[in-house]
This record gives structure tokens, C-alpha cells and sequence, in this order.
């Protein structure tokens, strides 16, 4: 190639490049934009129901006590069951068995706790 | 040196080559100090006339909130059916015309519980951070679970809100939750976190 159009060549090479550069740096094609944020945290965590606790025989009465959060409690009891909200149970004439307490919220359970009562005492 | 009479002296070290160095010298000087005058008559009336000088300042956008850097919720031993709620006053202070948008710009949820945490985003006017009293909703923007939101709605783009504020204002938005009654007995102590944003861009 001779001088002139070695010349012309690398002009419009030149020419090329800085077009390109420009059109690649176009803030619609890099998606740059002005933005403002601002923010907030937030943690939910659910309960975790203990088992009922410090079960003991009164005067021919099932104790327990209050699991924090229940709302009923379950009681197997030495023939059948019974759900009810407060943390003693009369034992009637089932006066020996075992008897299991389950706390209740919703349709959740706790883990269970067991007693076994001998002729009204535990 | 001798010419005709005339007997011409020149210094012993300007020989021949140095007298044409010296002549072409003083040409080149001459030249130049024809070309300045020639420069200094090319003077002609003109006049020019300006606007005030320009300028170009960028827009601002931007944003805060009202929380103090206090977490929206902190909800702790969640039962079913559990319920609660939270305003938080969003300010725009930018410049330009721009939508706000929400979205939830991070989230954990190992113990997969939030599907079972159920929300309901609104927006409108009225109450303060941690105090919703006097809200009224001007939109719904959002009815689902955290799960479906925090893995649909995570950024600007595919976020929600219908806010387009164009100079300093304010909108409220109220986040209610309700942890799910059919959650099961599984979720017992779960945790699930998630980082609401709202962005305003131009």
C-alpha cells in the first residue's frame, strides 16, 4: 500500500474505533441509571412449645405447669382423652395409670410429659 | 583580504560557511519579523455576543425512611394464625420524575417457613413507623406469601409499587403478616429473615 492510502487507511480506522467506543459507553446500552434506596430488615420466627412440666399429684388431681404460648392441653389419660385449656385435671376414678400432658397452639403440639399415678398418688 | 583599495578585515574565526550561517540568519529573522507585521495588520472590526456561561448539574434521587435503622419486624414465637403489622413512612428527596418500587433485596430461609408467612403490602397515607394509626391504603401492591415474594419481587424491575413522585414527598407503606394456620407442626422454631428496599431510579 503507498503512503497516501496508508494514511486514509489508518484514519478510518481510527475513525471506527472511537464510534465504537462511543456507542459502547451509552449509559442505555451499560443500563446505568440514578438510584436511591433505602431499606428495612425483618425477622419472623416461630415458637418453639415446650413440653408441659412439673407434673405432680394433688388431692386426687393431675398438676402441671403452664407451658407459655399454649392455649389448650392435651391429656391422655390411663382410658381416654381430654383436651382442655387450664393445667389440672380431676383423675375421677382413674386413679391409677399413666398419664401424658401435651401442650397445644393452634394445631401444634409440644413434646409430651408422663406421670404414673398409683392410687391417686404420683 | 584585499578588494579593490578597500582592505576588508573580518574576524579570523567567520570564514566562509559562517558568513552564509550568518546571512541566512539574518534572512530568517527578517522574514519573521515581516511575517509578525504582516500578522499585526490583518486586524478588523468584529464584534461577538454571548448567552450567560451554561451549565449542567445532575439530578439527585433519593430516598429514606423513618425506621432509624430499626427492623420492621422482629415478630418472635410465632403461633399460627399469628398476626401483626408495621407502617413505615418511605421520603423521596431527588430532583427528577421516578417510580418507587418494592422488593425484597435479601432473604434466608433455611428452615423453609416462609411460605407459610403470609403478607399483605399496601400504600397510602397516614401513621409512622411503628404506629399504623390513621393509615389509609391508597393500593394493594402485594397479597401472597415472604416465599413468593422475596423470589419474584427482587429488584427494581420486577418490583412493586405504583408511587411516582417527581419532587419531595412521602408515601406510607403498611406490611401486615400472618403466619399461616395450616403451618405445620414442623415449623416449630423456625426463622426466616427478609430485607424490604424500595428504590426510586431516574
Amino acid at each position: 500500500m503507498n503512503r497516501p492510502g496508508l494514511l486514509i487507511a489508518t484514519a478510518l480506522a481510527a475513525a471506527l474505533a472511537a464510534g465504537y467506543l462511543v456507542h459502547a459507553t451509552r449509559a442505555e446500552d451499560t443500563g446505568a441509571v440514578f438510584a436511591g434506596t433505602t431499606a428495612s430488615t425483618s425477622s419472623f420466627s416461630a415458637l418453639t412449645l415446650s413440653a408441659p412440666s412439673n407434673l405432680r399429684c394433688g388431692l386426687l388431681t393431675l398438676i402441671w405447669d403452664a407451658v407459655p404460648h399454649a392455649t389448650s392441653y392435651f391429656i391422655q389419660q390411663p382410658i381416654g382423652s381430654t383436651t382442655q385449656a387450664g393445667t389440672s385435671l380431676g383423675m375421677g376414678l382413674q386413679l391409677t395409670g399413666t398419664y401424658t400432658v401435651t401442650a397445644k397452639v393452634g394445631n401444634w403440639s409440644s413434646p409430651s410429659s408422663s406421670i404414673f399415678v398409683l392410687a391417686g398418688f404420683c | 583580504m584585499r578588494e579593490g583599495d578597500r582592505t576588508v578585515h573580518r574576524p579570523r574565526w567567520l570564514g566562509a560557511r559562517g558568513i552564509a550561517v550568518l546571512s541566512a540568519s539574518l534572512l530568517a529573522a527578517g522574514l519573521g519579523s515581516g511575517f509578525l507585521v504582516w500578522q499585526g495588520t490583518t486586524a478588523v472590526f468584529n464584534s461577538t455576543t454571548a448567552n450567560g456561561s451554561s451549565a449542567w448539574a445532575t439530578a439527585t434521587v433519593s430516598l429514606t425512611d423513618d425506621d432509624s435503622g430499626s427492623a420492621m419486624f422482629n415478630a418472635t414465637n410465632l403461633v399460627p394464625s399469628a398476626t401483626g403489622s408495621n407502617c413505615i413512612t418511605v421520603s423521596y428527596g431527588g430532583t427528577v420524575a421516578t417510580t418507587v418500587k418494592l422488593y425484597a433485596s435479601a432473604s434466608a430461609d433455611a428452615s423453609t417457613v416462609a411460605q407459610y408467612v403470609n403478607l399483605v403490602i399496601q400504600e397510602g397515607s397516614g401513621g409512622t413507623f411503628n404506629n399504623c394509626t390513621g393509615f389509609a391504603s391508597s393500593a394493594t401492591l402485594y397479597t401472597g406469601t415472604l416465599a413468593a415474594f422475596t423470589a419474584a419481587k427482587t429488584n427494581y424491575s420486577n418490583g412493586v409499587g405504583t408511587w411516582a413522585p417527581s419532587s419531595t414527598a412521602s408515601k406510607v407503606y403498611k406490611i401486615t403478616y400472618t403466619l399461616d394456620a395450616a403451618t405445620p407442626n414442623a415449623k416449630q422454631g423456625a426463622t426466616t429473615t427478609a430485607t424490604f428496599q424500595w428504590e426510586a431510579q431516574a
